[in-house]
Protein backbone atom coordinates (compact mmCIF):
# COMPACT_ATOMS: atom_id res chain seq x y z
CA UNK A 1 0.00 0.00 0.00
CA UNK A 2 1.04 3.56 -0.54
CA UNK A 3 0.71 6.93 1.11
CA UNK A 4 -2.90 7.32 -0.08
CA UNK A 5 -4.06 4.41 2.07
CA UNK A 6 -1.52 4.52 4.90
CA UNK A 7 -1.97 8.22 5.60
CA UNK A 8 -5.13 9.59 3.97
CA UNK A 9 -7.43 6.56 4.25
CA UNK A 10 -6.17 5.74 7.75
CA UNK A 11 -6.96 9.29 8.86
CA UNK A 12 -10.53 8.84 7.59
CA UNK A 13 -10.77 5.42 9.28
CA UNK A 14 -9.74 7.12 12.53
CA UNK A 15 -12.51 9.70 12.21
CA UNK A 16 -15.10 6.99 11.42
CA UNK A 17 -13.94 4.98 14.45
CA UNK A 18 -14.54 8.02 16.68
CA UNK A 19 -11.07 9.49 17.13
CA UNK A 20 -10.65 13.27 17.02
CA UNK A 21 -8.95 15.14 14.17
CA UNK A 22 -5.70 15.48 16.17
CA UNK A 23 -5.68 11.84 17.28
CA UNK A 24 -6.44 10.61 13.76
CA UNK A 25 -3.58 12.72 12.42
CA UNK A 26 -1.06 11.08 14.76
CA UNK A 27 -2.37 7.60 13.94
CA UNK A 28 -2.21 8.32 10.21
CA UNK A 29 1.25 9.88 10.49
CA UNK A 30 2.62 6.84 12.34
CA UNK A 31 0.95 4.47 9.88
CA UNK A 32 2.65 6.10 6.89
CA UNK A 33 5.88 6.85 8.74
CA UNK A 34 6.55 3.09 8.79
CA UNK A 35 7.44 3.52 5.09
CA UNK A 36 9.91 6.32 5.85
CA UNK A 37 11.78 5.25 8.98
CA UNK A 38 15.08 4.01 7.50
CA UNK A 39 18.44 3.52 9.18
CA UNK A 40 19.74 6.51 7.22
CA UNK A 41 16.94 8.68 8.63
CA UNK A 42 17.51 7.38 12.16
CA UNK A 43 21.24 8.02 11.92
CA UNK A 44 20.47 11.58 10.82
CA UNK A 45 18.33 12.36 13.87
CA UNK A 46 20.49 10.25 16.22
CA UNK A 47 17.66 7.81 16.89
CA UNK A 48 17.96 4.10 17.69
CA UNK A 49 18.81 2.38 14.37
CA UNK A 50 17.25 -0.82 15.65
CA UNK A 51 13.87 0.93 15.25
CA UNK A 52 14.17 1.06 11.44
CA UNK A 53 10.89 -0.03 9.88
CA UNK A 54 11.96 0.06 6.24
CA UNK A 55 15.00 0.28 3.99
CA UNK A 56 15.74 2.94 1.40
CA UNK A 57 16.69 2.02 -2.17
CA UNK A 58 20.32 2.79 -1.40
CA UNK A 59 20.30 0.74 1.79
CA UNK A 60 18.83 -2.19 -0.12
CA UNK A 61 21.28 -1.96 -3.00
CA UNK A 62 24.16 -1.96 -0.51
CA UNK A 63 22.66 -4.64 1.75
CA UNK A 64 24.67 -7.86 1.80
CA UNK A 65 22.62 -11.02 1.35
CA UNK A 66 24.77 -13.34 3.41
CA UNK A 67 23.09 -15.09 6.35
CA UNK A 68 23.39 -12.15 8.75
CA UNK A 69 22.42 -9.65 6.04
CA UNK A 70 19.34 -11.72 5.19
CA UNK A 71 18.31 -11.73 8.83
CA UNK A 72 18.53 -7.94 8.98
CA UNK A 73 16.46 -7.55 5.81
CA UNK A 74 13.88 -10.14 6.86
CA UNK A 75 13.47 -8.76 10.38
CA UNK A 76 12.43 -5.41 8.91
CA UNK A 77 10.28 -6.48 5.98
CA UNK A 78 8.54 -9.39 7.72
CA UNK A 79 7.78 -7.43 10.86
CA UNK A 80 6.35 -4.30 9.22
CA UNK A 81 5.31 -4.99 5.63
CA UNK A 82 4.91 -8.72 4.97
CA UNK A 83 3.62 -10.23 8.18
CA UNK A 84 3.90 -14.04 7.88
CA UNK A 85 0.52 -15.72 7.43
CA UNK A 86 1.20 -19.12 8.94
CA UNK A 87 4.56 -19.99 10.47
CA UNK A 88 3.54 -23.61 10.95
CA UNK A 89 1.76 -24.44 7.67
CA UNK A 90 2.43 -27.87 6.27
CA UNK A 91 4.34 -27.86 3.00
CA UNK A 92 6.52 -30.41 1.28
CA UNK A 93 10.16 -29.57 0.73
CA UNK A 94 13.53 -29.26 2.40
CA UNK A 95 13.88 -27.00 5.44
CA UNK A 96 15.40 -24.03 3.55
CA UNK A 97 12.34 -24.06 1.29
CA UNK A 98 9.86 -24.51 4.14
CA UNK A 99 11.45 -21.65 6.10
CA UNK A 100 10.92 -19.27 3.21
CA UNK A 101 7.43 -20.60 2.46
CA UNK A 102 6.37 -19.97 6.07
CA UNK A 103 7.12 -16.27 5.64
CA UNK A 104 4.47 -15.76 2.95
CA UNK A 105 2.22 -12.90 3.99
CA UNK A 106 -1.54 -13.49 4.50
CA UNK A 107 -4.28 -11.42 6.13
CA UNK A 108 -6.19 -12.61 9.21
CA UNK A 109 -3.28 -14.56 10.62
CA UNK A 110 -2.38 -15.27 14.25
CA UNK A 111 0.47 -12.78 13.95
CA UNK A 112 -1.96 -10.18 12.64
CA UNK A 113 -4.04 -10.59 15.80
CA UNK A 114 -0.91 -10.44 17.98
CA UNK A 115 0.19 -7.27 16.18
CA UNK A 116 -3.17 -5.61 16.79
CA UNK A 117 -3.25 -6.68 20.44
CA UNK A 118 0.33 -5.55 21.05
CA UNK A 119 -0.74 -1.94 20.50
CA UNK A 120 -3.72 -2.15 22.89
CA UNK A 121 -3.30 0.30 25.75
CA UNK A 122 -0.23 1.80 24.11
CA UNK A 123 0.32 5.15 22.41
CA UNK A 124 -1.46 6.48 19.31
CA UNK A 125 1.85 6.02 17.50
CA UNK A 126 1.83 2.31 18.38
CA UNK A 127 -1.74 2.09 17.08
CA UNK A 128 -0.73 3.78 13.81
CA UNK A 129 2.18 1.38 13.35
CA UNK A 130 -0.04 -1.64 14.02
CA UNK A 131 -2.51 -0.33 11.43
CA UNK A 132 0.29 -0.18 8.88
CA UNK A 133 1.23 -3.80 9.48
CA UNK A 134 -2.36 -5.05 9.45
CA UNK A 135 -3.37 -3.17 6.30
CA UNK A 136 -0.23 -4.30 4.44
CA UNK A 137 -1.22 -7.93 5.03
CA UNK A 138 -4.04 -7.32 2.53
CA UNK A 139 -2.02 -5.64 -0.20
CA UNK A 140 1.11 -7.75 0.18
CA UNK A 141 -0.49 -11.14 0.57
CA UNK A 142 1.18 -14.00 -1.34
CA UNK A 143 4.63 -12.39 -1.12
CA UNK A 144 7.29 -12.88 1.55
CA UNK A 145 9.32 -10.23 3.35
CA UNK A 146 12.58 -11.96 2.58
CA UNK A 147 14.59 -12.13 -0.66
CA UNK A 148 13.52 -15.37 -2.35
CA UNK A 149 13.32 -16.37 -5.98
CA UNK A 150 11.27 -19.50 -5.27
CA UNK A 151 8.60 -17.53 -3.38
CA UNK A 152 8.50 -14.03 -4.86
CA UNK A 153 9.35 -14.56 -8.52
CA UNK A 154 6.68 -13.79 -11.12
CA UNK A 155 6.23 -15.65 -14.36
CA UNK A 156 5.00 -13.86 -17.50
CA UNK A 157 1.56 -15.27 -16.76
CA UNK A 158 -0.13 -12.15 -15.37
CA UNK A 159 -3.31 -10.60 -16.79
CA UNK A 160 -5.23 -7.51 -15.77
CA UNK A 161 -8.99 -8.10 -15.51
CA UNK A 162 -11.01 -4.98 -16.39
CA UNK A 163 -14.49 -4.18 -14.96
CA UNK A 164 -16.10 -5.08 -18.31
CA UNK A 165 -14.56 -8.56 -18.15
CA UNK A 166 -11.88 -7.82 -20.76
CA UNK A 167 -8.41 -9.16 -20.01
CA UNK A 168 -5.01 -7.85 -21.03
CA UNK A 169 -1.53 -9.22 -20.44
CA UNK A 170 0.42 -7.01 -18.05
CA UNK A 171 3.73 -5.86 -19.47
CA UNK A 172 6.51 -4.61 -17.26
CA UNK A 173 8.97 -2.02 -18.56
CA UNK A 174 12.60 -1.81 -17.60
CA UNK A 175 13.15 1.75 -18.80
CA UNK A 176 13.75 3.88 -15.69
CA UNK A 177 13.11 7.04 -17.69
CA UNK A 178 9.57 5.91 -18.41
CA UNK A 179 7.21 6.64 -15.51
CA UNK A 180 4.38 4.29 -14.58
CA UNK A 181 1.22 5.06 -16.49
CA UNK A 182 -1.93 3.19 -15.51
CA UNK A 183 -3.83 4.34 -18.58
CA UNK A 184 -1.22 3.06 -21.02
CA UNK A 185 -0.44 0.01 -18.88
CA UNK A 186 3.21 0.94 -18.29
CA UNK A 187 4.38 -0.76 -15.11
CA UNK A 188 7.90 -1.19 -13.78
CA UNK A 189 9.19 -4.19 -11.84
CA UNK A 190 12.58 -5.42 -10.65
CA UNK A 191 14.76 -7.37 -13.10
CA UNK A 192 14.87 -11.15 -13.02
CA UNK A 193 17.76 -12.44 -10.96
CA UNK A 194 18.44 -16.20 -10.85
CA UNK A 195 20.03 -15.75 -7.44
CA UNK A 196 17.72 -17.02 -4.68
CA UNK A 197 18.70 -14.30 -2.20
CA UNK A 198 19.04 -11.37 -4.59
CA UNK A 199 17.51 -8.17 -3.24
CA UNK A 200 15.55 -7.97 -6.53
CA UNK A 201 13.54 -10.96 -5.27
CA UNK A 202 12.38 -9.20 -2.10
CA UNK A 203 8.65 -8.89 -1.43
CA UNK A 204 6.56 -7.85 -4.42
CA UNK A 205 9.49 -6.31 -6.33
CA UNK A 206 9.00 -8.75 -9.20
CA UNK A 207 5.35 -7.71 -9.43
CA UNK A 208 6.24 -4.02 -9.35
CA UNK A 209 3.71 -1.75 -7.64
CA UNK A 210 0.73 -3.76 -8.87
CA UNK A 211 -0.23 -5.01 -5.36
CA UNK A 212 -0.11 -1.39 -4.13
CA UNK A 213 -2.75 -0.09 -6.55
CA UNK A 214 -6.24 -0.26 -5.08
CA UNK A 215 -8.08 -0.23 -8.45
CA UNK A 216 -6.49 -3.20 -10.15
CA UNK A 217 -7.80 -6.75 -10.53
CA UNK A 218 -5.47 -9.35 -11.96
CA UNK A 219 -4.78 -13.05 -12.17
CA UNK A 220 -1.35 -14.61 -12.03
CA UNK A 221 0.64 -17.61 -10.89
CA UNK A 222 2.67 -17.07 -7.73
CA UNK A 223 6.05 -18.83 -7.83
CA UNK A 224 5.14 -20.99 -4.82
CA UNK A 225 1.63 -21.85 -6.05
CA UNK A 226 2.28 -25.20 -7.81
CA UNK A 227 1.00 -23.79 -11.11
CA UNK A 228 -2.36 -22.81 -9.63
CA UNK A 229 -3.78 -19.47 -10.70
CA UNK A 230 -4.58 -16.77 -8.14
CA UNK A 231 -7.16 -14.05 -8.77
CA UNK A 232 -6.41 -10.85 -6.90
CA UNK A 233 -9.26 -8.40 -6.45
CA UNK A 234 -7.56 -5.33 -5.00
CA UNK A 235 -10.69 -3.12 -4.62
CA UNK A 236 -12.37 -5.79 -2.48
CA UNK A 237 -9.18 -6.49 -0.52
CA UNK A 238 -8.68 -2.79 0.15
CA UNK A 239 -12.28 -2.52 1.32
CA UNK A 240 -11.68 -5.43 3.71
CA UNK A 241 -8.50 -3.76 4.92
CA UNK A 242 -10.35 -0.50 5.54
CA UNK A 243 -13.21 -2.10 7.48
CA UNK A 244 -10.75 -4.18 9.50
CA UNK A 245 -8.85 -0.98 10.29
CA UNK A 246 -12.02 0.70 11.59
CA UNK A 247 -12.78 -2.44 13.64
CA UNK A 248 -9.27 -2.41 15.14
CA UNK A 249 -9.48 1.31 15.92
CA UNK A 250 -12.82 0.80 17.66
CA UNK A 251 -11.20 -2.03 19.64
CA UNK A 252 -8.49 0.37 20.83
CA UNK A 253 -11.14 2.86 21.85
CA UNK A 254 -12.81 0.20 23.98
CA UNK A 255 -15.89 -0.38 21.77
CA UNK A 256 -14.88 -4.05 21.57
CA UNK A 257 -13.27 -6.06 24.33
CA UNK A 258 -11.35 -8.38 22.04
CA UNK A 259 -9.73 -8.26 18.59
CA UNK A 260 -10.62 -11.28 16.51
CA UNK A 261 -9.53 -12.33 13.07
CA UNK A 262 -11.86 -12.19 10.09
CA UNK A 263 -13.97 -9.50 11.76
CA UNK A 264 -14.82 -6.19 10.08
CA UNK A 265 -16.63 -3.01 11.07
CA UNK A 266 -19.19 -2.97 8.28
CA UNK A 267 -21.87 -1.19 10.32
CA UNK A 268 -20.01 2.07 10.89
CA UNK A 269 -18.66 2.07 7.32
CA UNK A 270 -22.02 1.23 5.69
CA UNK A 271 -22.98 4.88 5.34
CA UNK A 272 -19.86 5.66 3.30
CA UNK A 273 -19.42 2.31 1.57
CA UNK A 274 -20.27 3.25 -2.01
CA UNK A 275 -18.10 6.38 -1.87
CA UNK A 276 -15.13 4.52 -0.38
CA UNK A 277 -15.51 1.70 -2.90
CA UNK A 278 -15.57 4.36 -5.63
CA UNK A 279 -12.23 5.75 -4.43
CA UNK A 280 -10.69 2.29 -4.40
CA UNK A 281 -11.97 1.47 -7.88
CA UNK A 282 -10.90 4.75 -9.49
CA UNK A 283 -8.06 4.12 -11.94
CA UNK A 284 -5.29 6.36 -10.57
CA UNK A 285 -1.82 6.05 -9.02
CA UNK A 286 -2.69 8.00 -5.86
CA UNK A 287 -6.06 8.83 -4.33
CA UNK A 288 -4.84 11.44 -1.81
CA UNK A 289 -7.16 14.20 -3.05
CA UNK A 290 -10.22 11.95 -2.97
CA UNK A 291 -9.60 11.07 0.69
CA UNK A 292 -9.04 14.72 1.58
CA UNK A 293 -12.37 15.54 -0.02
CA UNK A 294 -13.99 12.62 1.83
CA UNK A 295 -12.78 13.97 5.18
CA UNK A 296 -13.90 17.51 4.34
CA UNK A 297 -17.35 16.44 3.09
CA UNK A 298 -18.25 14.11 5.95
CA UNK A 299 -16.32 15.43 8.94
CA UNK A 300 -15.55 19.01 7.97
CA UNK A 301 -11.83 18.57 8.67
CA UNK A 302 -8.88 19.75 6.60
CA UNK A 303 -6.33 17.01 6.22
CA UNK A 304 -2.81 18.44 5.73
CA UNK A 305 -0.49 16.60 3.36
CA UNK A 306 1.90 14.09 4.85
CA UNK A 307 5.15 15.62 6.04
CA UNK A 308 7.69 13.07 7.21
CA UNK A 309 9.82 15.74 8.92
CA UNK A 310 6.92 17.06 10.95
CA UNK A 311 8.20 15.77 14.30
CA UNK A 312 11.99 15.69 13.71
CA UNK A 313 12.61 18.93 15.59
CA UNK A 314 10.62 17.84 18.64
CA UNK A 315 12.71 14.65 18.89
CA UNK A 316 16.06 16.34 18.31
CA UNK A 317 15.40 19.05 20.88
CA UNK A 318 14.36 16.59 23.61
CA UNK A 319 17.10 15.54 26.02
CA UNK A 320 17.81 12.03 27.36
CA UNK A 321 14.76 10.10 28.52
CA UNK A 322 12.46 12.91 27.37
CA UNK A 323 13.05 11.68 23.81
CA UNK A 324 10.85 8.68 24.59
CA UNK A 325 7.92 11.02 25.24
CA UNK A 326 7.99 12.59 21.80
CA UNK A 327 5.93 11.42 18.80
CA UNK A 328 8.98 9.85 17.17
CA UNK A 329 10.19 8.41 20.48
CA UNK A 330 6.87 6.65 21.01
CA UNK A 331 6.94 5.44 17.40
CA UNK A 332 10.44 3.99 17.89
CA UNK A 333 9.35 2.23 21.08
CA UNK A 334 6.40 0.71 19.22
CA UNK A 335 8.62 -0.31 16.29
CA UNK A 336 11.10 -2.08 18.57
CA UNK A 337 8.20 -3.86 20.32
CA UNK A 338 6.72 -5.02 17.00
CA UNK A 339 10.06 -6.17 15.60
CA UNK A 340 10.94 -7.99 18.83
CA UNK A 341 7.57 -9.76 18.84
CA UNK A 342 7.68 -10.87 15.18
CA UNK A 343 11.33 -11.95 15.25
CA UNK A 344 10.62 -13.90 18.42
CA UNK A 345 7.58 -15.63 16.89
CA UNK A 346 9.51 -16.56 13.72
CA UNK A 347 12.47 -17.78 15.77
CA UNK A 348 10.19 -19.77 18.09
CA UNK A 349 8.79 -21.59 15.06
CA UNK A 350 12.29 -22.95 14.37
CA UNK A 351 12.97 -20.48 11.57
CA UNK A 352 16.16 -18.40 11.87
CA UNK A 353 15.64 -16.29 8.74
CA UNK A 354 14.59 -13.20 10.70
CA UNK A 355 17.31 -13.53 13.32
CA UNK A 356 17.51 -14.66 16.89
CA UNK A 357 14.96 -13.87 19.55
CA UNK A 358 15.94 -11.15 22.01
CA UNK A 359 13.63 -12.73 24.58
CA UNK A 360 15.43 -15.18 26.85
CA UNK A 361 13.52 -18.28 27.84
CA UNK A 362 12.76 -18.04 31.56
CA UNK A 363 11.21 -21.20 32.91
CA UNK A 364 9.83 -22.08 36.30
CA UNK A 365 10.62 -25.26 38.22
CA UNK A 366 8.04 -27.18 36.22
CA UNK A 367 9.76 -26.16 32.97
CA UNK A 368 6.98 -23.79 31.91
CA UNK A 369 7.92 -20.48 30.27
CA UNK A 370 6.79 -17.68 32.58
CA UNK A 371 5.77 -14.06 32.18
CA UNK A 372 6.95 -13.64 28.60
CA UNK A 373 5.18 -10.32 28.10
CA UNK A 374 7.11 -8.59 30.87
CA UNK A 375 10.38 -10.15 29.66
CA UNK A 376 9.66 -8.77 26.21
CA UNK A 377 8.97 -5.27 27.49
CA UNK A 378 12.13 -5.41 29.59
CA UNK A 379 14.21 -6.41 26.56
CA UNK A 380 12.68 -3.71 24.33
CA UNK A 381 13.52 -1.11 26.93
CA UNK A 382 17.11 -2.33 27.16
CA UNK A 383 17.58 -2.16 23.38
CA UNK A 384 16.14 1.36 23.21
CA UNK A 385 18.20 2.75 26.05
CA UNK A 386 21.48 1.07 25.09
CA UNK A 387 21.25 2.15 21.46
CA UNK A 388 20.39 5.72 22.34
CA UNK A 389 23.24 5.89 24.81
CA UNK A 390 25.74 4.64 22.27
CA UNK A 391 24.63 7.38 19.89
CA UNK A 392 24.92 10.07 22.54
CA UNK B 1 26.94 -0.88 4.50
CA UNK B 2 27.72 -2.31 7.92
CA UNK B 3 31.14 -1.98 9.51
CA UNK B 4 31.77 -5.71 9.07
CA UNK B 5 30.81 -5.54 5.38
CA UNK B 6 33.19 -2.62 4.88
CA UNK B 7 36.04 -4.53 6.52
CA UNK B 8 35.31 -7.58 4.32
CA UNK B 9 35.24 -5.30 1.24
CA UNK B 10 38.61 -3.80 2.16
CA UNK B 11 40.15 -7.28 2.59
CA UNK B 12 38.69 -8.55 -0.72
CA UNK B 13 39.73 -5.32 -2.46
CA UNK B 14 43.32 -5.58 -1.24
CA UNK B 15 43.39 -9.27 -2.24
CA UNK B 16 42.15 -8.36 -5.73
CA UNK B 17 44.82 -5.65 -6.06
CA UNK B 18 47.52 -8.16 -5.07
CA UNK B 19 46.10 -10.67 -7.56
CA UNK B 20 46.11 -8.01 -10.30
CA UNK B 21 49.82 -7.36 -9.80
CA UNK B 22 50.49 -11.13 -9.79
CA UNK B 23 48.79 -11.55 -13.19
CA UNK B 24 50.69 -8.63 -14.67
CA UNK B 25 53.94 -10.02 -13.27
CA UNK B 26 53.34 -13.55 -14.60
CA UNK B 27 52.39 -12.33 -18.09
CA UNK B 28 51.13 -15.23 -20.25
CA UNK B 29 51.13 -17.65 -17.27
CA UNK B 30 48.88 -15.20 -15.48
CA UNK B 31 46.16 -15.98 -17.99
CA UNK B 32 46.31 -19.65 -17.04
CA UNK B 33 45.91 -18.74 -13.37
CA UNK B 34 42.84 -16.63 -14.18
CA UNK B 35 41.38 -19.44 -16.27
CA UNK B 36 41.92 -22.02 -13.53
CA UNK B 37 40.08 -19.81 -11.02
CA UNK B 38 37.35 -19.09 -13.56
CA UNK B 39 36.89 -22.82 -14.28
CA UNK B 40 36.70 -23.77 -10.63
CA UNK B 41 34.20 -20.96 -10.07
CA UNK B 42 31.99 -22.16 -12.90
CA UNK B 43 32.19 -25.77 -11.73
CA UNK B 44 31.20 -24.83 -8.19
CA UNK B 45 28.38 -22.59 -9.48
CA UNK B 46 27.04 -25.39 -11.72
CA UNK B 47 26.99 -27.84 -8.81
CA UNK B 48 25.36 -25.19 -6.61
CA UNK B 49 22.60 -24.62 -9.20
CA UNK B 50 21.81 -28.35 -9.38
CA UNK B 51 21.77 -28.53 -5.59
CA UNK B 52 19.55 -25.43 -5.49
CA UNK B 53 17.14 -27.00 -7.97
CA UNK B 54 16.67 -30.17 -5.94
CA UNK B 55 16.40 -28.37 -2.59
CA UNK B 56 14.25 -25.39 -3.58
CA UNK B 57 13.65 -24.49 -7.21
CA UNK B 58 11.80 -27.71 -8.10
CA UNK B 59 8.87 -26.37 -6.07
CA UNK B 60 8.80 -23.11 -8.03
CA UNK B 61 6.73 -22.26 -11.10
CA UNK B 62 9.27 -22.43 -13.95
CA UNK B 63 11.89 -23.89 -11.60
CA UNK B 64 13.18 -26.25 -14.31
CA UNK B 65 15.08 -23.25 -15.64
CA UNK B 66 17.51 -23.65 -12.74
CA UNK B 67 18.04 -27.32 -13.62
CA UNK B 68 18.84 -26.46 -17.24
CA UNK B 69 21.02 -23.55 -16.17
CA UNK B 70 22.94 -25.81 -13.77
CA UNK B 71 23.51 -28.43 -16.47
CA UNK B 72 24.55 -25.71 -18.95
CA UNK B 73 27.06 -24.15 -16.54
CA UNK B 74 28.53 -27.57 -15.69
CA UNK B 75 28.83 -28.33 -19.40
CA UNK B 76 30.42 -24.95 -20.04
CA UNK B 77 32.99 -25.48 -17.28
CA UNK B 78 33.91 -28.83 -18.86
CA UNK B 79 34.30 -27.23 -22.27
CA UNK B 80 36.49 -24.47 -20.85
CA UNK B 81 38.60 -27.14 -19.13
CA UNK B 82 39.35 -28.50 -22.60
CA UNK B 83 40.04 -25.00 -23.92
CA UNK B 84 43.07 -24.72 -21.60
CA UNK B 85 44.76 -27.17 -23.94
CA UNK B 86 44.47 -24.73 -26.87
CA UNK B 87 46.61 -21.62 -27.53
CA UNK B 88 46.61 -18.73 -25.07
CA UNK B 89 44.77 -16.53 -27.52
CA UNK B 90 41.61 -18.57 -26.89
CA UNK B 91 42.00 -18.15 -23.13
CA UNK B 92 42.44 -14.43 -23.47
CA UNK B 93 39.23 -14.16 -25.46
CA UNK B 94 37.19 -16.23 -22.98
CA UNK B 95 38.42 -14.34 -19.93
CA UNK B 96 37.89 -11.00 -21.67
CA UNK B 97 34.33 -12.05 -22.57
CA UNK B 98 33.62 -12.99 -18.96
CA UNK B 99 34.80 -9.57 -17.79
CA UNK B 100 32.73 -7.89 -20.49
CA UNK B 101 29.67 -9.75 -19.20
CA UNK B 102 30.39 -8.63 -15.62
CA UNK B 103 30.71 -5.01 -16.79
CA UNK B 104 27.46 -5.28 -18.77
CA UNK B 105 25.63 -6.69 -15.75
CA UNK B 106 26.87 -3.78 -13.63
CA UNK B 107 25.48 -1.32 -16.19
CA UNK B 108 22.07 -3.06 -16.15
CA UNK B 109 22.17 -3.15 -12.35
CA UNK B 110 22.87 0.58 -12.16
CA UNK B 111 19.68 1.34 -14.14
CA UNK B 112 17.76 -0.95 -11.80
CA UNK B 113 19.14 0.90 -8.76
CA UNK B 114 18.13 4.20 -10.38
CA UNK B 115 14.61 2.87 -10.95
CA UNK B 116 14.36 2.12 -7.26
CA UNK B 117 15.05 5.78 -6.49
CA UNK B 118 18.66 5.84 -5.34
CA UNK B 119 20.37 9.04 -6.43
CA UNK B 120 24.01 8.29 -5.66
CA UNK B 121 25.03 4.63 -5.78
CA UNK B 122 23.66 4.02 -9.28
CA UNK B 123 26.18 6.43 -10.82
CA UNK B 124 29.05 4.66 -9.10
CA UNK B 125 27.82 1.26 -10.36
CA UNK B 126 27.28 2.65 -13.88
CA UNK B 127 30.77 4.14 -14.09
CA UNK B 128 32.26 0.89 -12.72
CA UNK B 129 30.36 -1.13 -15.31
CA UNK B 130 31.45 1.14 -18.19
CA UNK B 131 35.12 1.09 -17.14
CA UNK B 132 35.02 -2.72 -16.72
CA UNK B 133 33.41 -3.09 -20.15
CA UNK B 134 35.99 -0.78 -21.82
CA UNK B 135 38.92 -2.58 -20.19
CA UNK B 136 37.57 -5.99 -21.18
CA UNK B 137 36.94 -4.82 -24.76
CA UNK B 138 40.52 -3.53 -24.94
CA UNK B 139 41.69 -6.91 -23.52
CA UNK B 140 39.71 -8.66 -26.22
CA UNK B 141 41.18 -6.60 -29.06
CA UNK B 142 44.74 -6.69 -27.73
CA UNK B 143 44.39 -10.42 -26.92
CA UNK B 144 43.86 -11.13 -30.60
CA UNK B 145 47.14 -9.35 -31.40
CA UNK B 146 49.32 -10.44 -28.48
CA UNK B 147 48.07 -12.56 -25.51
CA UNK B 148 50.86 -11.27 -23.27
CA UNK B 149 49.38 -7.78 -23.35
CA UNK B 150 46.00 -9.27 -22.46
CA UNK B 151 47.42 -10.33 -19.10
CA UNK B 152 48.39 -6.71 -18.45
CA UNK B 153 44.94 -5.47 -19.47
CA UNK B 154 43.23 -8.07 -17.30
CA UNK B 155 45.55 -7.12 -14.47
CA UNK B 156 44.42 -3.52 -14.89
CA UNK B 157 40.77 -4.65 -14.82
CA UNK B 158 41.32 -6.50 -11.56
CA UNK B 159 43.29 -3.56 -10.19
CA UNK B 160 40.36 -1.26 -10.94
CA UNK B 161 37.91 -3.73 -9.38
CA UNK B 162 40.02 -3.96 -6.19
CA UNK B 163 40.48 -0.22 -5.88
CA UNK B 164 36.75 0.46 -6.42
CA UNK B 165 35.93 -2.03 -3.65
CA UNK B 166 38.26 -0.30 -1.23
CA UNK B 167 36.89 3.12 -2.25
CA UNK B 168 33.30 1.86 -1.79
CA UNK B 169 34.20 0.64 1.70
CA UNK B 170 35.29 4.14 2.70
CA UNK B 171 32.42 5.97 1.04
CA UNK B 172 30.17 8.07 3.27
CA UNK B 173 31.25 6.57 6.51
CA UNK B 174 31.67 8.36 9.74
CA UNK B 175 34.81 6.67 11.03
CA UNK B 176 34.93 9.05 13.97
CA UNK B 177 31.65 7.57 15.19
CA UNK B 178 33.16 4.09 15.09
CA UNK B 179 36.20 5.29 16.98
CA UNK B 180 33.95 6.85 19.64
CA UNK B 181 31.70 3.80 19.77
CA UNK B 182 34.55 1.43 20.46
CA UNK B 183 36.28 4.02 22.62
CA UNK B 184 39.49 3.82 20.61
CA UNK B 185 42.14 6.05 22.16
CA UNK B 186 43.48 8.42 19.54
CA UNK B 187 47.09 9.57 19.96
CA UNK B 188 47.30 13.05 21.40
CA UNK B 189 48.47 15.48 18.73
CA UNK B 190 50.39 17.63 21.21
CA UNK B 191 52.22 14.65 22.64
Amino acid sequence: MQEDFHYYATYCAGLIAGYSHEESLVIAFSDNFADCCTKTFLTGIKGPVVAATTQSAMEMSNAPTDFIGLQQITSIWSAFHFLPGDLYSKVKGAKPYRDKYHLICKPNSDLSVKTAKLAKGKSLEAIGLAMHVVSDTWAHQNFAGTPSLVINNMSDYIYEVFPDGREEKLVFWKNPGKPEDVDKGNYINSIFSPSENSIFNLGHGRAGHIPDYSFIKYRYMPAWGKYEEVFKDNPSDYMSAFTQLVYALKYYRGDYTDFQKDTYETEAVKKYESEIRGIFEKRQLFSNEDWKKFAKDHFGTDLPDFDMKKYDGEYEKAEGDAKKDTVLGRFFTAAIAQKTMVVHEIFASGNKLAGYSAIPKKVNRKGIIVDQESIREEEENKIFVSDSEVRK
Amino acid sequence: MTLMRRIVNIIIGLGTIAFAFLIMFLGRDGLLVVMAIFEIGLLVYGIYLLFYYFIMARHMVGGQLMLFLGLFVLGLSTVILKVTQVPERGLAIIVAFALLLAGGLDIVRSFEIKTRGSQTSWRFTLVSGIIEAILSLLSLIIGLINPAFTAIMLGLSFLYSGVSRVVAAFRRYNWMRVIKRFKVQLPNAKA
